[in-house]
């Protein structure tokens, strides 16, 4: 066996091994890069160059000119690396190296290597932040705990694979990164270079590489043995390379006369399956309802990531619909919404609150109804009826029309108003006849609407995907495509032709009906169209035509939390929380089931998938499970014995269960951030530990104290040491734009420490200006979003923090007398007293007599206020509002103005990310009218007191904002 | 591409692409009919029972050799598929009261049999097959039934659960009620109705008449008359849905009392308890239901009921039989003959019915 004792003997050897490789992949691999891990030694040579890296770092800096066998080590980290943070593992595996080496000399020598030999080079917003780090990670080309993802997500896709996208990396990388989203932070990290995922992918399925031109089949052959060490992962990858193997034996491809390239599906389109599909259903009171099934965003062209993120994370409000906006996520299940007003033309049917307007322009582009003026619906049965999207009517049907203006003219008589519950429309049914006359027929034509008389095509033997009743369907990609046309008359002919390719003569049958059958194969994803010419017999006979459109999609990615076609389903806002969500109770989750059926409820912290660190039984009560009842049971756990592996866990999963509901799983995986804290305790009392990621050496670290909780100080220890103050505090650092913050608990030791624990935050006073207001919100949202450990003295102390800022701010802009009523009311020490100082509160609230009548009614209102959700409350201040302020903010309506100041007074820390770019001139326009600021005070605390003045989460009861 | 093909042929491709072998499954057969269901299933649920029939005889009307039988046997292999346990019909999900039951797909899930096969139950939604390819080749498709024969090779439990889909014990899913004797089960409903308030006039009320012989289900069924005395399984109708199943009073052909079932907590079907009910109502009258059974082949026995089977009885007969079609009868299933007498037994102490040979 060839042996080597010095680093330079390596050096020499990888040099002339990755030489060979640039040429091989020249030659075979049209120019793809390669990869550090690439670098073609066995086990016992690997384990030979660490050993022979570590001597040599042990007592010295990495050396300059035996350079490769370093990257070779850092790429070998990153491939086994899990859970920890990079530099930790490498540190832990390298002695020597925090006192002899360098994280920049890392990042220079992986750029080194991508010159000199064509390696990879990350790309990509993660690559941007993880400036470092990001080498020797994509030069560990799949580390081992992304294994499993990958080889689950190629199993959930293999029904989709053709030759062609096995054949061409690229395509394939792009279609699976688009359905990664369910995968951990770093997987997804990994996605963002899908021409990587793509050649691995690629390489997995086929199972070898000949020729290299994908990665070395050494490489290959490590990926797929130490994946094979996993059971599920390993039978994952079997099942999608038998699906590999059976469509190169039997050349399943696309078969279509016009394909619909990968580019087409990942341009900056949505395409057609983006319009949300309409439908009529009738209630008790035989009143037609409209509903709107909304778009799936699960899965979205790779280009347009951003906007699967932002429809996971923000609210949407659908146009026409009252109340609430739908939760975070709701575009991800596929959610059906009433419409209680017919749109405004021109509105955006779909918006994200708070969105880049880049994302809500993509929206309102793509995700509109059919154009107008009428919109008919094909009935079903007599209360159901699916709209019909070519706005085609058959004679002897039933259909409901609706319009936005009445029918003018001579309505034929089976045309009949009817009731329908949707403010800016009117209803029609049509009972059409089954020979309509030449006026009929103009009256129909005059709606908008086309009448096919004679032909009619419908998918046949197999139940479509979705189908309109007249002519669209939607199929699953992989699904032939089976369709029968059908006529009342007696055939000469029938041509078919599919996306204007050749025509195709259709068998045609007379017994025991006038029919044809045909098969379109299995059509490639996107919209497809059949037209058919049917010649009737006869001497005049003219030939009737026909349109049949095939839109093809991919299934939903399987969803482990439940799905709405099934009884038991996990929902969740914002979608696909990270585990950091979670555990700090920023997540929102509820189990839909059968009402009072007991499920059994675990959340389980992992290491690293399938490793578990523990198991906790959640107490909550039977289905279903709404938001309060887990967010109380969490809380058990948080501050148990979970806290003490929490910081340990790369992954929570909560699991529902029930025995013949089935299980339901939501994964939360901890983000990959660029510093992370984590909160400890030891003898010495609570510490917090920073995690860097970024291998800065510029972090600042600054500690804000419970009492004085705008005063910055500057912490100059060592980053890696436990950070410990005995009062407590907030510890916060920055790189860059990067920034972390945790809240360490006190240390209590004896009574005293806890007096000194939940002392009166005292904030500096300021000017009364929006600047002042605006530092407040920024320090209240640091406060806020810093990480909460699992301890009840902490967020104690916490939230008396927030609640002064909202006290200051309060203070500040209701101007002076009103600063005396906060410190009334915050001075209080028994509800009594506090509620005392409300009441004496309302005496100042109001500028003038008018405004004393409406503070009147507002106080009046405050009892049946807290009975109210928070949406419904936001509503009736809304109206005060319009009373009190008319003309508050030319532009703004009453609704989100009211919404500010109720988060402005009771929960500011959330006020400024909430209204972006709004909140500057909503702040002005605040300080120019301080009556709404102290009106909308005085509601807050009204509904506060009512609710018995205690918060389970949030600052004050009955506004726990989402 | 297109290609034209004559109905066979289309026929034959619809059955493939249902996942069954097209060579010995016709597109109207049983299997293919509950293959059809849980297809259409798998795109519609949450639906009733009612609209997922109709968008499965829709797309099998114009390929199956009698349309006009094909809505009853639709119904039937419906109702053969949501007993077995691939559909719940559950109603007031998520808390709200709802004005009809709809289905929803079951998990894929599995339960191993001591003989050592695996019946496979639940589906996935979209079409998607429910376990991988090279399980999927071994599927044995028997009526509403898939099953994995015996013995199982070492790993076939890892592989289906690796496959999602989850194990259930054999006892969870046979779990069928208490037995009791059939007076004490008609005393347990009279007690609930006799505390129950006077619900008005219903329209639409059918009622299974006890007088009527026991040998024709469908033909029991009638409206109530004035001089209807007494207590009645029924079914009502209601807004939207299946009708709901009851037990009720009338005194003059008017409803005076009444229960709807089922009354039992959990995901419990009212007709499960409504012909469990009337089973006991025709033995404590003295006309048991019959329990059929004849000799099949050299090892076989029929057993042919002359009531729908609960879902726990036909859960059990799934798994300890096979169901097959004999013309006329309402419930078949194929033992083997050492089974035979367990399994009258069995009926006999939930059903009370009197095996007739």
């Amino acid at each position: 066996m060839y042996t080597v004792s010095s680093l330079m003997a390596f050096h020499d050897r990888l040099d002339e091994h990755f030489k060979h490789l640039r040429a091989s992949r020249d030659e075979h691999g049209d120019g793809k890069p390669i990869f550090a891990l690439e670098h073609g030694l066995s086990a016992a040579e690997i384990t030979e160059l660490q050993s022979e890296v570590r001597r040599v770092l042990r007592s010295g800096p990495p050396p300059r000119d035996a350079w490769l066998p370093v990257v070779v080590y850092a790429a070998e980290v990153g491939y086994r690396y899990a859970g920890d943070e990079y530099w930790q593992t490498f540190e832990a595996d390298t002695p020597g190296w925090v006192d002899h080496g360098d994280r920049h000399y890392v990042r220079e020598r992986f750029g080194q290597f991508a010159k000199r030999y064509g390696g990879a080079t990350p790309t990509g917003r993660w690559a941007d932040h993880f400036s470092i780090i990001c080498w020797p990670i994509t030069h560990a080309v799949l580390p081992t705990d992304l294994q499993e993802d990958l080889a689950h997500l190629l199993y959930d896709y293999r029904y989709q694979l053709t030759a062609e996208l096995i054949a061409s990396p690229e395509d394939l990388g792009k279609r699976l990164a688009a359905r990664a989203y369910w995968t951990s932070a770093r997987f997804l990290n990994f996605a963002q270079s899908p021409d990587l995922l793509g050649q691995v992918a690629a390489a997995l399925l086929t199972g070898h590489d000949d020729g290299a031109a994908l990665l070395l089949n050494s490489t290959l052959t490590r990926i797929v043995a130490d994946l094979s060490k996993e059971r599920l992962a390993r039978r994952w990858l079997t099942e999608a390379k038998s699906r590999a193997s059976h469509i190169a034996l039997t050349g399943v491809a696309r078969v279509d006369a016009r394909p619909t390239s990968v580019e087409d599906r990942t341009s900056s389109r949505l395409g057609p399956l983006a319009r949300p599909r309409l439908s009529l259903s009738r209630d008790p009171n035989h009143d037609w309802l409209v509903h709107a099934d909304l778009p799936d965003f699960s899965v979205v062209p790779s280009d347009l990531a951003y906007v699967h993120l932002a429809v996971s994370r923000l609210r949407c409000r659908v146009a026409g619909v009252g109340g609430p906006p739908l939760p975070r996520g709701a575009l991800l299940y596929a959610a059906r919404v009433t419409l209680n007003s017919w749109p405004e033309p021109g509105t955006a049917f779909l918006s994200l609150e708070s969105a880049e307007a880049s994302v809500n322009a993509v929206l309102a582009d793509e995700c509109c109804l059919e154009a107008g003026p009428c919109w008919v619906f094909k009935r079903t049965s007599a209360d159901l009826a699916a709209e019909i999207s070519g706005k085609v009517v058959r004679p002897g049907s039933n259909y409901v029309a609706i319009s936005e203006s009445e029918f003018t003219g001579s309505a034929p008589s089976w045309i009949k108003r009817v009731p329908i519950k949707c403010a800016g429309v009117v209803a029609y049914e049509l009972d059409l006849p089954l020979v309509p006359d030449h006026k009929e027929h103009e009256f129909l034509r005059s709606l908008g609407l086309g009448l096919r008389s004679e032909i009619e095509v419908r998918p046949v033997g197999l139940v479509s995907a979705r189908w309109d009743g007249e002519g669209r369907g939607e199929w699953i990609a992989g699904d032939p495509v089976l369709v029968a046309i059908s006529t009342t008359r007696d055939v000469v002919e029938c041509v078919a032709t599919l996306d204007g390719g050749p025509p195709t003569r259709i068998d045609w049958y007379a017994h025991p009906a006038q029919r044809g059958f045909i098969d379109l194969g299995r059509l490639d994803v996107g919209e497809h169209e059949v037209r058919f010419s049917v010649l009737p017999s006869g001497p005049d006979a003219k030939p009737i035509d026909g349109l049949l459109t095939v839109a093809i999609r991919e299934p939903r990615p399987r969803d482990v939390g439940g799905n709405f076609r099934e009884a038991m389903v996990i929902q969740c806002s914002p979608a696909g929380p990270s585990l950091e969500e979670l555990w700090d109770g920023k997540v929102r989750i509820q189990v839909i089931g059968p009402a009072d059926l007991p499920a059994t409820v675990t959340l389980r912290l992992e290491r690293k998938q399938g490793s578990p660190l523990g198991s906790y039984d959640l107490n909550v009560p039977p289905l279903p499970i709404e938001w309060s009842s887990w967010s109380a049971a969490l809380d058990d756990v948080r501050t148990g014995p979970a806290a003490k592996i929490y910081d340990e866990a790369t992954t929570g999963v909560v699991e529902v269960s029930h025995p013949e509901l089935g299980t339901s799983r939501l994964r939360c995986s901890r983000e990959f951030s660029a510093l992370r804290w984590g909160v400890g305790q030891d003898r010495d009392g609570p510490y917090g530990r920073l995690y860097d990621n970024v291998g800065a050496k510029d972090v600042l670290i600054e500690r804000l104290e419970f009492a004085t909780p705008d005063v910055r100080h500057s912490v100059t220890v060592d980053v890696d040491s436990k950070l410990r103050d005995e009062g407590g505090g907030l510890f916060v650092a920055t790189w860059r734009e990067h920034s972390a913050a945790v809240v360490v608990p006190p240390r209590v030791r004896q009574l005293a420490d806890f007096s000194r624990a939940i002392a009166k935050p005292w904030i500096v006073s300021g000017h009364r200006s929006a600047e002042t207001i605006g530092r407040w919100l920024e320090l209240s949202e640091l406060w806020q979003s810093a990480r909460l450990p699992g301890n009840a003295l902490a967020r104690i102390a916490r939230d008396r923090v927030l609640r002064a800022f909202a006290t200051s701010i309060c203070s500040v802009i209701g101007g002076s007398g009103w600063a005396a009523s906060e410190r009334a009311m915050t001075g209080a020490d028994t509800p009594a007293k506090e509620r005392s100082a409300w009441e004496a509160a309302s005496q100042l609230l109001a500028d003038n007599q008018y405004q004393g009548i409406v503070v009147a009614d507002l106080k009046r209102s405050v009892p049946e206020a807290a009975l109210l959700s928070l949406d419904d409350r936001i509503m009736r201040f809304a109206r005060y509002l319009k009373r009190i302020a008319p003309t508050t903010r030319s532009g703004v309506d009453h609704v989100w103005m009211a919404t500010f100041l109720l988060r402005l007074v009771s929960s500011p820390g959330e006020t400024g990310s909430w209204s972006g770019d709004s909140c500057q001139p909503a702040l002005e326009a605040t300080l120019a009218n301080p009556m709404i600021v102290r009106a909308a005070r005085f509601f807050v605390v009204g509904v506060h007191l009512q609710l018995g003045g205690s918060a389970p989460s949030g600052c004050y009861a009955g506004w726990d904002w989402e | 591409m297109i290609r034209t093909l004559d109905k066979g042929a289309i026929a034959a491709a619809a059955v493939a692409g249902l996942g069954l072998d097209e060579e010995s499954s016709g597109i109207d057969s049983p299997e293919a009919l509950a293959a059809a269901i849980r297809r259409a299933a798998s795109f519609s649920c949450p639906t009733t029972q009612r609209e997922l029939s109709k968008l499965v005889i829709e797309s099998l009307e114009w390929l199956v050799s009698d349309p006009h039988a094909l809505a009853g046997e639709v119904t039937s292999s419906l109702e053969a598929v949501i007993n077995y346990g691939d559909l719940l019909d559950l109603s007031s999900i998520g808390g709200r009261p709802s004005k009809s039951s709809d289905l929803y797909l079951a998990p894929p899930s599995f339960v191993a049999r001591q003989s050592g096969a695996v019946l496979l139950i639940g589906i996935a939604t979209e079409g998607q097959p429910i376990v991988g390819e090279d399980l999927s080749q071994r599927i044995v498709y028997e009526r509403h039934v898939r099953s994995i024969p015996g013995p199982t090779g070492p790993g076939l439990l890892e592989n289906l659960a690796d496959d999602g889909l989850r194990e259930v014990s054999i006892e969870q899913w046979l779990v069928c009620p208490r037995p009791v004797s059939a007076t004490e089960l008609v005393t347990q409903y009279d007690t609930r109705l006799s505390a129950s308030i006077e619900p008005g006039p219903i329209d639409g009320l059918t009622l299974l008449d006890p007088s009527r012989p026991v040998t024709y289900y469908r033909g029991r069924w009638r409206p109530p008359t004035s001089k209807d005395e007494g207590r009645f399984v029924a079914r009502r109708p209601r807004e939207y849905g299946a009708d709901l199943w009851c037990y009720l009073e009338l005194r003059g052909g008017i409803p005076t009392r009444l229960v709807d079932l089922p009354v039992a907590s959990g995901i419990v079907r009212g007709c499960d308890e409504a012909w469990r009910l009337q089973g006991a109502i025709d033995a404590v009258r003295g006309h048991p239901q019959t329990a059929r059974h004849s000799p099949s082949g050299a090892n076989g026995r029929i057993v042919q009921l002359t009531i729908p089977t609960p879902s726990w009885l036909q859960r059990r007969w799934d798994a300890v039989g096979t169901p097959v079609v004999v013309p006329g009868a309402l419930v078949s299933y194929k033992f083997d003959a050492k089974d035979l007498q367990e399994e009258l037994d069995f009926a006999e102490s939930m059903l009370w019915t009197r095996a007739v040979a």
